[in-house]
């Protein structure tokens, strides 16, 4: 008894606050991890002095008093160099954290209690405006249960001293001789795990309100400050350039996750598309100079691309048509461009402002590349493989009208779909090809990519490591990588593909961004991983739209139309990474990305489920009813009745022996979670209740009651020892009672 | 405290209060909640200070105490030129031993009547400090024991203020409870005009009690049980008048421990071997009033004593009995 209730020292809960205190400290310090293109030298700085010194608290004792005002003096020269270096948000948030370094071990006064709260909160609140990543979520889950404890213990101790200052001095000295062991023995779980409880309580109000109330587009309407996003984590580049040598490395993580009903039906090899390119130049595929000013012009709007196409809408808010939907979530830092499946009808984007379309390659790109997560939706999504060329682009006319000349392909869009490498001996080599696929046959575009793919699979196989025979005479990677007989991977044989098709007089451009995906059974969604990258080609068909043709080995047929699977059908992973990886998902489906639709669905889910519960109820009560009904009417036999009666009988027993016990079965197991003797608990509520009836009756009965009173009163107040016997006090009471 | 009381002492010590307070009775009359705080303090060993008017019959209670219990009784008349030897008594030079004889002063006695105690001086007040402590007398190094039961019943008079000393705390706080006697009410009052009431010294009792069974009631007191729960009660009382903003100072150690004491007394006293918060409740504001003060002092002493009373019983009200 006395054990348990002893209260901590002043030292332990000096001992126990610090700790809290750079826990805060180290968990604000942390968030900074989940920021992408932020410096992370001084959040490393800041999480390894932390958590050494919370391991060792004898090295932060030996740090002299000089050593730390040398660290202050010398944060100023870091801060001008962040200042000079880069805009203010960073170099604030690098001041805040080596702040926190100081403040999360120094902190005596209640002021420095404050202080080391607010930086961390100051930190956790820049860091949460520029990400919404799961891991964030939880640290700040994590912040607020261990500020509330920090400033709790702070007022505790505050109350223990009764508003004296505190022994800074004497403290340190005791730091010295101390190890955490000690304190974990101290410790009083009891009100450690109420306090626990109630802050889970907290969260679960928080959460039930985060569920209901209003939603605000915040992030529409408040434009805070952007961080560069770090270089892009995949290599993933607006060029398709070929070099000498290439070994693509394996990179697995998502780069994009992408939401739909399960019933929805996808090809089993869906191609996300991202961005097609036009120009070629000496092994290299880009953007034409003129296209790139369009899409960074100010007609590239989502506004005036609807010029362009009759049936597409771009909005930021879905339509109320019901159609399938595709919802895609974009990794921060893969690329500006939107992989698009296939056509829509509409996208719907929060960012529309931001939206740059370039009809002419039915390419959706952002301004800039986003350091969050980027959500958009498309509905009706067609994955034919088909893309239709613009209604009013002079270029179809031209193409449709298109005779090859070997005169003068120009830079300018829609020549520079024709381009071929510059010099002739490339020209004439491809031209050999070509006269050699084609004989004197009159082949549509489609035949044509049939042929040239298997001409190109003859030769060539599929490998991520290429490296190129020495140059004879040809310079270009391309021509050279044709004429060999070496294995190449996507880039080669789309090139090839290209330059083919262009010497036989078909357009032809080529396409990036990624093929294939996995579904995560999970959360029902798939997921798009950085090494499903892939560049493949396009081939104008001459009546106004443009064909996918895959030519890397193992690829669908262009002449064939793939097979639409429902996609909870398709191939799926079921490890703990797709576990994982569904977390991430959940969090940005339920949390980030809950608005006022996904609200009501919720509600509507709710009363589903309710309705769902109260049928099993029903259902099971009319089972109930009819098995008793049964067994009632069933014919009696002895061992039946035999059966009954024992059952009775032990039922019986059971009841007289609760009865003749002091304490029932449930004060019984109540009594173990409680600091207080149970039989004193029990005389205490019965001795209220006596008085309570006693007050009620008056005097007259007073002979009665006086025994039963004066034993009640020994059974709570009295020595243990001298106590009667309490079931008969009980009984006796419950008699009167 | 493994030892506990034997219900045949319980009953003896009960039939000793019957027999004091029935005697005392015939005497006082309708002051029965005083007189059971009196039977309290005489069982808890403590010393009272009697406070109210002129002529409600302070010195006749101590009188019929002292003669119920069959023990020697003195009076001493405080004034302002009362010496500290004039109380505890002084060494005088005999021709005839040509040595120093203790002359004991009338503190030698088992119940002592102080009366009107703030008209002393300081220094002579202080001379009580000693002995009320300790039961003891030291002069010129010479320790002597004074009566066994040895009660100090003090007398004040909260009106007449003038030329007056008022108590040092540390001897209020050597009084285990403050107690008022009050004006009787009117059918008392009938009774003691139309009995035949002879002036107190006069007083005798058929029934005497021997004072041997207080000494032995007293150390029965020490053994009453107190539970954990009623312990932190009563610290939680003493603690609130700690932290009250209207107190200059709150209850001392000493008070807290008078509090714990009186409180035992009592549940003997109602034939009790273990302590309940009503126990506590009861003795709570005659054994704290007198040791708070006010950080606003009021002129009137009468006044005073109502205020800090006040705040007592909203401490009370506020401090949550154990469950």
């Amino acid at each position: 008894m006395e054990s348990k209730s002893r209260k901590l020292s002043i030292e332990e809960l000096y001992m126990l606050k610090w700790l809290v205190g750079s826990l805060t400290g180290l968990i604000a310090v942390s968030t900074l991890f989940n920021l992408n293109g932020h410096n992370l030298i001084p959040a490393r700085a800041a999480l390894i002095f932390i958590g050494c010194c919370i391991l060792l608290p004898k090295l932060y004792v030996s740090i002299p008093s000089w050593g730390w005002k040398v660290y202050a003096v010398s944060i100023i020269p870091l801060l001008a160099i962040d200042i000079l270096a880069k805009e203010t948000a960073p170099a604030m948030m690098n001041l805040n954290t080596w702040l926190i370094i100081y403040r999360s071990v120094n902190h005596n006064s209640r002021r420095e209690e404050m202080q080391l709260v607010l930086l961390s909160l100051f930190l956790m609140v820049m860091v949460g405006i520029l990400t919404s990543t799961i891991v964030f979520g939880f640290q700040l889950l994590v912040f607020a249960g261990l500020a509330t404890a920090f400033l709790v213990i702070g007022s505790i101790l505050e109350c223990r001293n009764e508003g004296r200052p505190t022994q800074s001095f004497h403290f340190k000295h005791w730091l010295k001789s101390f190890s955490w062991f000690e304190l974990s023995k101290v410790i009083q779980w009891r009100p450690a795990l109420q306090g626990s409880l109630l802050f889970l309580a907290l969260i679960s109000i928080a959460g039930a309100s985060f569920l209901v109330i209003p939603r605000i587009d915040i992030e529409n309407k408040v434009t805070l400050f952007e961080m560069a996003p770090r270089a892009t984590q995949t290599g993933f580049s607006d060029t398709i350039s070929l070099g000498e040598v290439t070994d693509i490395k394996k990179n697995n993580g998502v780069a994009l996750r992408v939401d739909v009903e399960s019933q929805s039906l996808a090809p089993s090899v869906p191609y996300w598309r991202m961005l097609a390119l036009d120009e070629y130049y000496e092994g290299r595929f880009a953007l034409s100079e003129g296209l790139k000013q369009y899409m960074n012009g100010a007609s590239a709007s989502p506004h005036h691309a609807r010029r362009y196409w009759s049936k597409k809408e771009f909005s930021n808010a879905p339509s109320d048509k019901v159609t399938d939907r595709w919802t895609f979530f974009l990794e921060p830092g893969v690329s500006r461009y939107l992989p698009i499946a296939g056509t829509f009808t509409q996208l719907t984007t929060p960012h529309l402002s931001d939206l740059s379309v370039v009809p002419q390659m039915h390419v959706f790109s952002m301004k800039k590349p986003s350091s969050k997560m980027l959500s958009y939706q498309l509905e009706n999504v067609d994955f034919s493989g088909t893309i239709p060329g613009t209604a009013f682009d002079e270029s179809t006319v031209l193409l449709d009208n298109f005779v090859y000349s070997e005169s003068s392909p120009s830079n300018q869009y829609p020549n520079t779909l024709l381009k071929l490498p510059a010099d002739q001996e490339s020209r004439r080599y491809l031209s050999e090809v070509v006269s050699e696929l084609i004989g004197d046959d009159e082949l549509s575009a489609a035949q044509f990519a049939d042929r040239a793919i298997q001409y190109l699979s003859k030769t060539h196989r599929y490998s991520m490591q290429v490296a190129l025979p020495q140059a004879q005479g040809i310079s270009d990677p391309v021509i050279r990588w044709l004429q060999s007989d070496l294995p190449g991977h996507c880039e080669f044989f789309a090139s090839s593909f290209i330059l083919l098709s262009r010497a036989a007089g078909y357009p032809a451009r080529a396409a990036v961004g990624f093929k294939g995906g996995t579904w995560n059974a999970y959360e029902q969604y798939f997921m798009v991983r950085n090494a499903d990258a892939h560049a493949w080609a396009e081939i104008y068909d001459g009546n106004g739209s443009w064909l996918r043709v895959d030519p890397t080995p193992g690829s669908p047929s262009p002449t064939t139309r793939p097979d639409l699977v429902a996609v909870a059908e398709q191939p799926s992973e079921s490890g703990s990474f797709a576990y994982m990886d569904s977390l991430r998902m959940l969090w940005y489906r339920r949390i980030v990305n809950f608005d006022e639709s996904a609200q009501k669905e919720f509600a509507v889910q709710l009363r589903e489920f309710f309705t769902a519960y109260l049928n099993v109820a029903e259902l099971w009560a009319t089972h109930a009813i009819f098995y008793i009904y049964d067994w009632a009417r069933s014919p009696w036999n002895v061992w039946r009745i035999l059966y009954m009666v024992t059952l009775g009988l032990i039922l019986l027993a059971a009841l007289v022996i609760q009865r003749n016990l002091a304490l029932n079965f449930r004060e019984m197991i109540v009594a173990s979670f409680r600091r207080d003797d149970p039989i004193r608990r029990k005389a205490s509520k019965l001795l209220r209740r006596v008085e309570q009836a006693f007050k009620k009756d008056g005097a007259s009965i007073q002979k009665d009651w006086d025994g039963v009173i004066a034993s009640l009163r020994r059974l709570r107040f009295g020595a243990k020892e001298s106590w009667p016997n309490p079931r008969l006090v009980f009984k006796e009471a419950r008699r009167l009672l | 405290m493994s030892e506990f009381l034997p219900t045949e002492e319980i009953n003896a010590t009960q039939d000793v209060f019957r027999r004091l307070k029935t005697a005392i009775g015939t005497r006082i009359k309708g002051k029965d909640d005083v007189l059971d705080n009196v039977l309290i303090c005489l069982a808890a060993g403590g010393h009272i200070l009697l406070e109210d008017l002129p002529g409600v019959g302070k010195t006749t209670l101590a009188y019929c105490l002292a003669k119920a219990m069959d023990s020697d009784f003195k009076r001493i008349q405080f004034t302002s030129d009362l010496l500290p030897t004039d109380v505890t008594g002084v060494s005088i030079y005999d021709e005839q031993s040509k040595s120093f004889v203790f002359k004991p002063g009338p503190i030698f006695s088992n119940i002592v009547l102080a009366d009107e105690i703030n008209r002393a001086t300081p220094k002579t007040q202080s001379s009580l400090l000693e002995v009320m402590d300790h039961g003891k007398v030291t002069i010129d190094g010479q320790t002597y024991e004074v009566g066994d039961p040895f009660i100090v019943l003090a007398t004040q008079n909260p009106v007449d203020y003038e030329g007056t000393f008022p108590l040092p705390e540390s001897q209020m706080d050597r009084f285990l409870m403050r107690l008022q006697m009050g004006y009787p009410n009117v059918q008392d009052e009938f009774d003691i005009l139309s009995g035949d009431l002879a002036s107190y010294d006069k007083v005798s009792f058929d029934d005497r009690i021997d004072h041997g069974e207080i000494a032995r009631i007293r150390k029965t007191v020490t053994s009453v049980y107190i539970e954990r729960s009623v312990l932190e009660y009563m610290l939680n009382l003493v603690t609130a008048t700690r932290t009250e903003a209207e107190f200059k100072a709150g209850v001392s150690v000493r008070g807290s421990l008078a509090l714990k004491t009186a409180s035992q007394a009592r549940a003997i006293y109602l034939g009790r071997d273990f302590v309940i918060p009503e126990d506590v409740q009861a003795v709570a504001v005659p054994v704290l009033g007198h040791r708070l003060n006010l950080r606003r002092p009021s002129s009137d002493a009468l006044e005073e004593r109502r205020l800090v009373e006040g705040i007592l019983s909203r401490i009370q009200a506020i401090v949550p009995l154990p469950k």
